[in-house]
């Protein structure tokens, strides 16, 4: 890690000073106790990615820090036992709610609640006997609630992620099982098709297994961006308006990329079939139409099924009364 | 502007997400601050570029991430909404059976839906109406049930005013004229020669008002009901009424209020020239004539009395409130009723029931007009 440039530290201190003011409650902080923890921040954020920071730069980032969970987290390292009570009571109902997400009931949820607090606290002491946190790696930028359920998710996930690999691992293979039975199923009941003798049934399998092929080469394909939304929206399920806040634009735009994406893997995984595996065009379209179908769902049917059920309802109700 | 997501290649990507094997990309994973600046959008643009190429391939982070802006979502819904853009998202339809296609305007289910709601409020509105109708066509059956009633008992008390009111009110009048000869003179009294005959002067004397029949201030209606003028001396005391009225035979004057009709020629005024003896055999004819006319006067006013104290009995005469009635020509009249100007008031109207309770209770209880005094205002309810 470079150094901060000589020439960037007298704006560092007057931007450290900004934000000391911009505090509601700065704790008593003073400008030594920040001008570090900022320094460690713009270094990693800024000086690491782009040697080329200048000072607007600095005072950017260091304006868009939050000044009061920034002092509060200073505070707390520090030894500030009203900070530390401002925290946990501001901030605990937080934690357990992020908790409560990752566990399979209240006391495995207040354990790792717990666990997070012993965790921020420090638990650990380094060489020199300084406890170590995971409060240093807060660095301001982010909200310190946000900062708090990246932290709880992280450690949930490593807690649990043993148990979920070994579900997660038969997970995995689902849709490859299913692939598997069907194939070698006699009597057709496959997830994809109803094909009624072994040639086609062995047909449909392998099929399948091209298709998931091609999808795959077609999302690895994508950029980076786009690859990243197509799973926050498929494999995570989030929802498109949570997505575009993520990434700073209206949901419109995310939608349309969404659309985009789309007809790029269509386009992709059509070449892919075509071109690797001699599918003809009728095949294609064929596959993918009846891929579509065997949702299941179709809620414009069950909508009209439920209207008409409805008015049948009131057409008896009239009858008698 | 519609955007149209294809959902075949949805369908197909769902199936994917699900068999997909979480993978780890290499290098060094974000960390928690990292990972929160991104969920805001508040990294850099020189360490976003990395930390979407790491989220892109590593699914531990990518997991951490999605966690987090749920989170963030549900706790802090209108921070993490992002300005959202007023568009409509239309499905493409893959080509499918005949039900979908008929279905395949969303216009049209939200129709049926709208109809059925419209439906549901129509039966709703229409149940609501009957009902409430009903119940209204049996409160206005009651109340014509009841107004014939009452129209009967308004016509029986007609009735039985008329059959009262027709009995000849002057045939007593003309009774005492031919039987006795006495003629009233004023209103209320009559003249009848005096059985002092000495003086020679007549004097009449008013006859006293009958007190059989229970006669009290309250017969001056009759006589106003035969439309005989009556001085309004209710307030008089009795004895102010019994004046004298000196007659002079000379003169053959007789004094008499003012507003008394002229007096008819007084037929037991006599003048007499005749000798002592003459007079005194004609004083003894005339005293046994006059004793004669006073026997028959006497008999005469009382059955007069008599009729009158029928004719009393045959009106009615009611207490209501602590007010007395008496009816006549159809109409129930307070006896401090005096004629003087009424307010006219229908029963049933918003005038009506603004009255005093009281004259209120006179108004149901007694049916027809009403002339009542209440509280010094005179009213006439019809």
């Amino acid at each position: 890690m470079t150094p901060i440039a000589s020439k960037l530290k007298p704006t560092i201190e007057e931007a450290v000073a900004r934000l000391i003011e911009r505090a509601d409650n700065p704790r008593g902080l003073k400008h030594s106790d920040v001008v570090p923890r900022v320094s460690r921040s713009i270094q990693k954020y800024l000086l690491d990615k782009d040697d080329k920071a200048d000072h607007a730069d600095v005072i950017d980032f260091v304006d868009s820090l939050k000044a009061d969970d920034l002092c509060l987290i200073i505070a707390c390292e520090n030894g500030d036992e009203n900070a530390w009570g401002d925290m946990v009571l501001n901030f605990d109902s937080c934690v357990k709610s992020a908790a409560f997400k990752f566990a399979k009931n209240k006391e495995d949820a207040e354990d790792l609640a717990g666990s997070i607090w012993a965790e921020l606290h420090g638990l650990k002491v380094d060489s020199e006997g300084n406890k170590k946190s995971k409060l240093a790696y807060y660095s301001g930028k982010g909200s310190l609630a946000g900062w708090l359920r990246a932290v709880t998710t992280q450690l949930a996930i490593d807690e649990f992620r043993k148990m979920k690999r070994i579900v997660q691992a038969e997970d995995d293979r689902e849709f490859e099982m299913l692939a598997k039975d069907s194939a070698e199923s006699a009597d057709g009941s496959a997830v994809v098709t109803s094909a009624g003798n072994p040639e086609e049934i062995f047909g449909a399998a392998e099929a399948e297994k091209d298709v998931i092929e091609a999808l795959q080469l077609s999302i690895e394909s994508l950029s980076d961006e786009d690859r990243l939304i197509v799973k926050l929206y498929y494999f995570d399920e989030l929802r498109l308006k949570d997505i575009a806040s993520s990434f700073g634009y209206h949901e419109a735009t995310a939608s349309r990329k969404i659309v985009r994406v789309q007809k790029a893997i269509r386009a992709a995984v059509e070449t892919t079939l075509k071109d690797n595996h001699g599918w003809n065009e009728s095949e294609v379209k064929k596959y993918l139409t009846d891929t579509a179908e065997d949702l299941g769902v179709n809620l414009e049917t069950l909508f009209a099924y439920l209207m008409f059920g409805t008015l049948l309802q009131e057409f008896i109700a009239i009858i008698v009364l | 502007m519609q955007v149209e997501h294809d959902k075949e290649i949805e369908a197909l990507l769902k199936r994917v997400a699900k068999g997909d094997a979480k993978a780890s990309a290499g290098g060094t994973h974000l960390d928690a601050d990292e990972i929160s600046m991104f969920s805001e959008n508040a990294m850099p643009d020189a360490g976003r570029v990395r930390a979407i190429e790491h989220l892109a391939d590593c699914d531990r982070c990518r997991t951490i991430l999605s966690g987090v802006i749920a989170m963030r979502a549900e706790d802090e819904p209108d921070e993490a909404a992002a300005p959202i853009a007023v568009e409509t998202i239309v499905e493409t339809q893959p080509e499918s059976s005949w039900l979908s296609k008929f279905f395949a305007t969303k216009n049209l289910a939200f129709g049926f839906g709208a109809l059925a709601i419209l439906f549901a409020g129509f039966l709703g509105f229409t149940f609501i109406s009957n009902f409430q109708s009903g119940g209204a066509d049996l409160a206005q059956a009651d109340k014509t049930e009841m107004a014939p009633a009452r129209a009967e008992q308004s016509a029986n008390a007609n009735l039985e005013d008329l059959r009262s009111s027709n009995e000849p009110a002057d045939s007593s009048l003309a009774e005492t004229k031919e039987e006795t000869g006495v003629v009233p003179v004023e209103e209320g009294r009559i003249l009848a020669p005096s059985p002092d005959a000495t003086t020679g002067k007549d004097i009449a004397v008013p006859v006293k008002r009958p007190t059989r029949g229970g006669f009290t201030d309250s017969n001056r209606d009759q006589y106003r009901e035969r439309n005989v003028p009556v001085e309004d001396d209710s307030d008089r005391p009795m004895a102010a009424e019994q004046e004298v009225l000196q007659t002079d035979v000379a003169s053959d004057k007789v004094a008499k209020p003012k507003s008394a009709p002229p007096p008819p020629a007084v037929a037991g005024a006599r003048r007499s020239n005749t000798t002592v003896q003459g007079e005194s055999n004609v004083l003894k004819k005339e005293r046994s004539d006059d004793e004669m006319a006073n026997k028959q006067a006497s008999a005469a006013t009382a059955t007069e009395h008599k009729q009158d104290g029928k004719a009393e009995d045959s009106r009615a005469l009611r207490k209501v409130s602590g007010k007395t009635f008496t009816q006549r020509t159809n109409a129930w009249y307070d006896q401090a009723y005096k004629n003087q100007s009424t307010v006219n008031i229908r029963r049933g109207t918003n005038e009506y029931r603004n009255l005093d309770a009281g004259l209120r209770s006179i108004g149901d209880t007694l049916s027809g007009t009403v002339f009542v005094v209440w509280k010094s205002k005179a009213y006439k309810i019809q």
